[in-house]
């Protein structure tokens, strides 16, 4: 469901001022650059007002006009400060994926006409006009509500100060908004929040309440080159740039910025991000070049138009400012547009060594195979995530505040088999996933003498096990259910007795769930491991990373609520992966499939609960490998767990 | 052959380190062999350049091979210390014939076939075998550069000393010929034959070139039969014995005049083109004309015949003869021994269906009668071998050396599953089994082998290249077949066409203001608007 951008550039002003309310209006901007907008109005930047001071002199209605949808779901957490008005209109410009509609929200009173717009390009917008006048913020929450569902973030209610604040908490349904100084204490109430984050310039207000915590962040006019050139160089920023330290940076909205909508083949042409006065631009992406945003953010818009191209050649050079250098970089990252760079300067030593090694350790020609393309992709999003998310900003600021930690999710790994035989290389490969925190349910479909010698894997399995019979009898769907019955993590994820899986493949899920918000996540099925002619297939696919109907059943992640919402798996000998995914759907769920490199499955000469014949696997130009072989990223992953095993084992001795 | 050989993939030369001009000891024995034709002027000079090589004199032996000049050759006062002169046998002439009788009598580890009208380079004969020092499967091609020649100017005992002081550049100096030569623009297209893959061999010359002994030999000698394009066809066979073609610019030579198919070039085509046509298949663009039947296909197609009825062979047999592309042939492996020479037990089962097969293609060129299946189909540089079941299409055979020569495959492998059996054919390319089988070692898997050179990939068969019994090409297929393509060439050429002025229509109107489109769009209205106030 997204739109085709159309290469006709809309006049926003034309556009706007046939949307716009005639009557006296506030029009509200966020991440529109200035003088883009011409209208009768004055338009107000988000970005750049002061939390201190809400607008005064409500008006008749409010326009918020957001560049994109990345935008608007940074001003969500700074829509308090818009006043109320009974008409409200909401305008992206380049919206380049339709929010779901009709958008609800709690705070969405008595609508009286409800009207949707678009342009002739990208443009989409949505006038509300209500019985009283409410809050505007409350359309816009509902806007960004039906961009998607997703988990909040970690800090339960943060306070946002100063300008630019709304950087660090994109899309926080449950944001506040407070002055520098936080206003004065009310000892016999509990502080409206947990943690402030303010903007401050060298000298910084002494906060009120001590009970809450202080998050002080330079504020952005700090941060360019031109300020850190002059004379009284400021020693806040000067640290920053010295230690390198990724807190520092204004975090990624993984929610708007991600891999959905990756290619995975057929792209064309490599980009090169050079300075261009003193912002990014993107050359060769057709047409005029792509100017990213002096803030050094980028929007899902932005990813949109890179999404054709093959990759991007950073030229580091004096952006607007490093802070913003860094943020794009680690923008694009995060979306898996493959990056390459010769090299990274040291003042950009923020992006992590994780995510600048993957940068610097590439060439443009591993570029050119659309595999190797696609496994650096997958390895510069999961770096990215894991550093630059705004989910991770806060974990980690959570612990340095030593404030109490929201558990992760966790996954119960479902594995239902009659094989005894091939307990054990199942056990072994759950037991090897890296970075999650996962129980095992083992239901033996079948129990019978045979399991008793299978279990050396099982014995030494350290993680929180539980093993279940089942009578052969019973149908495989109904055996699963046995197994659903005993889960006790957020996620259950369903493993296939004899297919292979890389040590990430959990993770990669779970980074899947987190980024879509989607309630049933999978990979695609593109590896085949043909046991009769001993041969490894890779068979492109032809969609990958997008909202789809179908994922590969050995490969399902699905939140535990939605699939006891469902009732379980179909009592069924076969087929109970579709018909989940089904029922997922019926129920009004999303079914998501990220990447398929971290699965391969083992196609045995009988034995299967579908039969095709192997020519089914054996397509023109895909890759092939002689023998049974996992693919080029669970061999990288491996090789990579296997390494930092070595180096835990070095320290403990 | 020594386990430490190393692998090249493809025509790849570059993992072999050689070491620099004077830097290092060789150990190889060379037989520089010259077949000579008249002018002794021209061979004095060129054994006076042998005399002064950087090459231990005591590990060069040379042999020149008159082939029947008139007067007879002489042995000159200046040249190489270890010099013989031949005469061929009477049976045969021309230069392939004396390089066969001059092979016939070295006893050098390689041979280095050389002219009898260059003066080649101190470093010459070091050059060459340098490379044949890091690897045992080499033909390594010396470099010519066409020098002006007025006889009677070049004394030999003076040519000896420019040699050895690498002074014969400035001889001809500025005089020799600049202009690129076929060859070179080879050179250059192929990243110095590096990227050549199977068509590397074309570069193959008779001026300057060496190759091992064994290498000579297993690829069959040279053809006496070709008085044209023998060392071309040579170099064709060499390749298809597994050897990697190696061009070497510092094993310079100045051949003394003009090339033969310089100074003649549309006639010096003209009389290599039926001799390469017949016998090097991989020059594809010699064969385009259909209706020539070639001494070696490009695709030997081989059935086993035994134990199968006659129908089933005859239909396999047919669909491959039928097919489009001429340029293959038919081997029928089984025990026609039994059969040739029919007793009665011909008439009876087993050997009925084989003697009704025998006697529907003895006559036909393009069948061969083989007992036992061949390891190797040299020197066509193709073999399909397909197991009883699928039965190729029309178009197979051509898709399939399409595919091998694009991909530059050493074997390609086309599963067919029907009714629970999965029969497997196979295409090989000659040279990658035969450079596999000189490499292997001990008990090593061949396909292995040829995977690391040359890849091995599997392609659905039954998408690809054969068709079950039953729906088998009749004489019918081969035109209902090219009808049928012709249809959907002109369905999508109709498609194209509708595509493209779509794609134009948009373009159109992507560079249209859209105040200007408004406009036009209003103005349509308004003049439709006006045609229905008129209508009466």
């Amino acid at each position: 469901m997204s739109w085709r951008p159309s290469r006709v550039r809309a006049r926003p002003a034309a556009l706007l001022a046939a949307w716009l309310p005639a009557q006296a209006c506030l029009v509200a901007t966020v991440g529109v650059r200035p003088g883009q907008l011409r209208v009768g109005h004055d338009p107000v930047d988000l970005d750049l007002i002061d939390s201190a001071a809400p607008m005064v002199d409500p008006p008749r209605s409010v326009a918020v006009v957001a560049q994109t949808l990345t935008d608007l779901r940074r001003c969500l957490s700074i829509a308090a400060l818009l006043p109320a008005a009974a008409d409200v209109l909401v305008a992206v410009l380049d919206c380049v994926s339709r929010p779901a509609l009709p958008p609800a929200g709690p705070a969405l009173p008595d609508v009286v006409d409800l009207r949707l717009l678009h342009g002739p390009g990208t443009e989409w917008g949505i006038r509300v006009s209500l019985a009283k006048p409410a809050p505007a913020g409350a359309v816009v929450d509902a806007v960004v509500r039906a961009l998607g569902r997703h988990a909040p973030l970690p800090v339960h209610r943060v306070g946002l100060a100063g300008p630019g604040a709304a950087y660090w908490r994109p899309g926080d349904h449950a944001a506040a908004v407070c002055p520098e100084d936080g206003g004065p204490a009310v000892p016999e109430k509990q502080p409206a929040t947990d943690v402030v984050l303010r903007m401050v310039g060298r000298q910084a207000a002494p906060f009120a309440d001590s009970r809450v915590s202080v998050v002080d962040r330079p504020a952005l006019a700090r941060l360019t080159w031109t300020s850190l050139g002059r004379s009284d160089v400021d020693p806040a920023v000067m640290d920053l740039l010295g230690t390198g330290d990724p807190d520092q940076v204004p975090p990624i909205d993984e929610y708007a910025v991600n891999p959905v909508g990756f290619v995975s083949a057929g792209t064309t042409g490599l980009a090169t991000m050079r300075q261009a006065g003193d912002v990014w631009a993107i050359h060769g992406v057709g047409g005029i070049p792509l100017i990213v945003h002096p803030s050094g953010t980028v929007t899902d818009a932005d990813v949109a138009r890179l999404r054709p191209m093959r990759g991007v050649v950073v030229e580091f050079g004096r952006h607007s400012g490093p802070v913003a250098a860094i943020r794009t970089v680690a923008g694009l990252a995060c979306a898996g547009v493959p990056l390459v760079a010769r090299d990274v300067p040291r003042w950009a030593a923020a992006l992590g060594s994780d995510l600048i090694g993957l940068i610097t350790g590439v060439t443009e020609k591993d570029l050119d195979d659309d595999l190797s393309r696609e496994v650096h992709s997958i390895r510069l999003r999961r770096a990215a995530m894991r550093t630059h998310s705004t989910r991770a900003r806060w974990r980690r600021i959570q612990s340095r505040l030593r404030l109490p930690l929201q558990r992760p999710p966790t996954v119960s790994v479902l594995l239902c088999t009659m094989r005894p035989e091939f307990v054990d290389r199942a056990v072994t490969q759950i037991a090897e996933q890296r970075g999650v925190d996962l129980e095992l349910v083992v239901i033996r479909h079948g129990a019978d003498r045979a399991w008793r010698a299978a279990g050396a894997a099982l014995t030494a399995f350290d993680r929180p096990l539980t093993v279940l019979d089942a009578d052969a009898t019973e149908p495989f769907g109904a055996a699963l259910n046995r197994g659903v019955a005993a889960a006790a993590g957020d996620l259950v994820a369903k493993w296939d007795d004899d297919d292979w899986y890389g040590p990430e493949h959990v993770a990669d899920l779970l980074l899947a769930h987190e980024y879509t918000g989607a309630e049933l996540v999978g990979g695609g099925h593109e590896l085949t491991y043909l046991e009769e002619i001993d041969l490894t297939i890779h068979r492109p696919a032809e969609r990958t990373e997008q909202f789809l109907r179908h994922v590969a059943g050995g490969s399902m992640l699905i939140e535990r609520s939605v699939l006891r919402e469902v009732g379980g798996f179909r009592p069924l000998p076969r087929a109970i992966d579709t018909n989940l995914q089904r029922s997922v759907l019926a129920a009004g769920g999303r079914t998501y499939r990220t990447h398929g490199l971290g699965y391969v499955m083992h196609r045995r000469p009988a034995g299967h609960s579908w039969d095709v014949p192997i020519t089914h696997f054996i397509r023109e130009n895909g890759t092939q490998w002689r023998g049974r072989h996992l693919g080029p990223l669970i061999d990288s992953d491996r090789a990579e767990a296997a390494t930092s095993r070595r180096a835990k084992a070095d320290t403990a001795a | 052959m020594t386990p430490s050989q190393p692998r090249l993939r493809h025509n790849d030369y570059a993992p072999l380190a050689v070491p620099a001009i004077g830097e290092w000891a060789p150990s190889l024995r060379v037989s520089v062999v010259i077949p000579a034709y008249q002018d002794q002027e021209k061979l004095d000079l060129t054994l006076a350049g042998l005399a002064a090589q950087t090459y231990p004199s005591e590990l060069i032996e040379v042999i020149v091979v008159d082939d029947a000049s008139e007067p007879t050759l002489r042995i000159p006062p200046v040249g190489p210390k270890n010099l013989r002169m031949v005469t061929p046998p009477a049976d045969g002439w021309g230069s392939a014939h004396a390089v066969n009788a001059g092979v016939a009598v070295a006893s050098g580890d390689v041979i280095l076939r050389l002219d009898a009208d260059l003066i080649v380079a101190r470093e010459h004969v070091e050059a060459h075998l340098r490379w044949h020092h890091t690897a045992r499967y080499l033909v390594v091609l010396g470099r010519v550069v066409f020098a002006p020649y007025v006889p009677g100017v070049l004394r030999p005992d003076q040519v000896v000393d420019q040699v050895a002081r690498s002074a014969v550049a400035t001889v001809f100096a500025g005089e020799a010929e600049q202009r690129a030569s076929w060859v070179e623009k080879v050179y250059a297209a192929t990243n110095n034959l590096r990227e050549g893959g199977s068509r590397a061999f074309r570069a193959a010359n008779g001026a300057t070139v060496s190759f091992p002994r064994w290498l000579f030999d297993a690829a069959g000698g040279m053809d006496r039969a070709m008085p044209r394009g023998s060392d071309t066809e040579l170099g064709y066979r060499m390749a298809q014995v597994g050897a990697v073609f190696v061009p070497e610019s510092q094993a310079m030579s100045w051949h003394l005049g003009p090339s033969e198919i310089q100074s003649d070039r549309e006639s010096g085509l003209r009389t290599r083109a039926p001799f390469l046509r017949d016998r090097v298949p991989l020059l594809r663009d010699l064969r385009r004309t259909p209706g020539f039947t070639y001494g070696v296909p490009v695709m030997d197609v081989v059935l086993a015949a035994a134990d199968r009825s006659f129908e089933d062979i005859q239909a396999v047999t047919l669909a491959v003869l039928n097919g489009t592309l001429d340029d293959v042939r038919v081997t029928l492996v089984a025990p026609w021994d039994d059969v040739r020479t029919p007793g009665r037990s011909a008439l009876r089962p087993p050997l009925r269906d084989l003697l009704l097969c025998y006697e529907a293609f003895r006559s036909n060129p393009r069948v061969r009668f083989v007992t036992t299946e061949p390891e190797s189909v040299f020197p066509a540089p193709f073999v399909l071998r397909c197991p009883a079941g699928p039965v190729p299409t029309p178009d197979a055979v051509r898709r399939l050396v399409d595919e091998m020569e694009k991909r530059q495959l050493g074997l390609l492998l086309l599963p067919f599953p029907r009714d629970r059996m999965l029969p497997i054919a196979r295409v090989e390319r000659t040279a990658a089994f035969a450079r596999a089988r000189t490499l292997a070692v001990d008990q090593e898997d061949l396909e292995d082998v040829v995977h690391d050179m040359f890849g091995v990939y599997w392609i659905n068969g039954a998408e690809w290249a054969f068709t079950d019994l039953t729906a088998a090409a009749t004489p019918e297929h081969r035109t209902s077949d090219a009808e049928k393509w012709k249809r959907l060439a002109d369905e999508r050429k109709t498609l194209v066409e509708k595509l493209q002025a779509e794609a134009a229509r948009w373009r159109r109107e992507a560079q249209v203001p859209i105040a200007a489109r408004i406009r036009r769009g209003l103005r349509r209205r308004v003049v439709r608007a006006l045609r229905m106030g008129r209508r009466p």
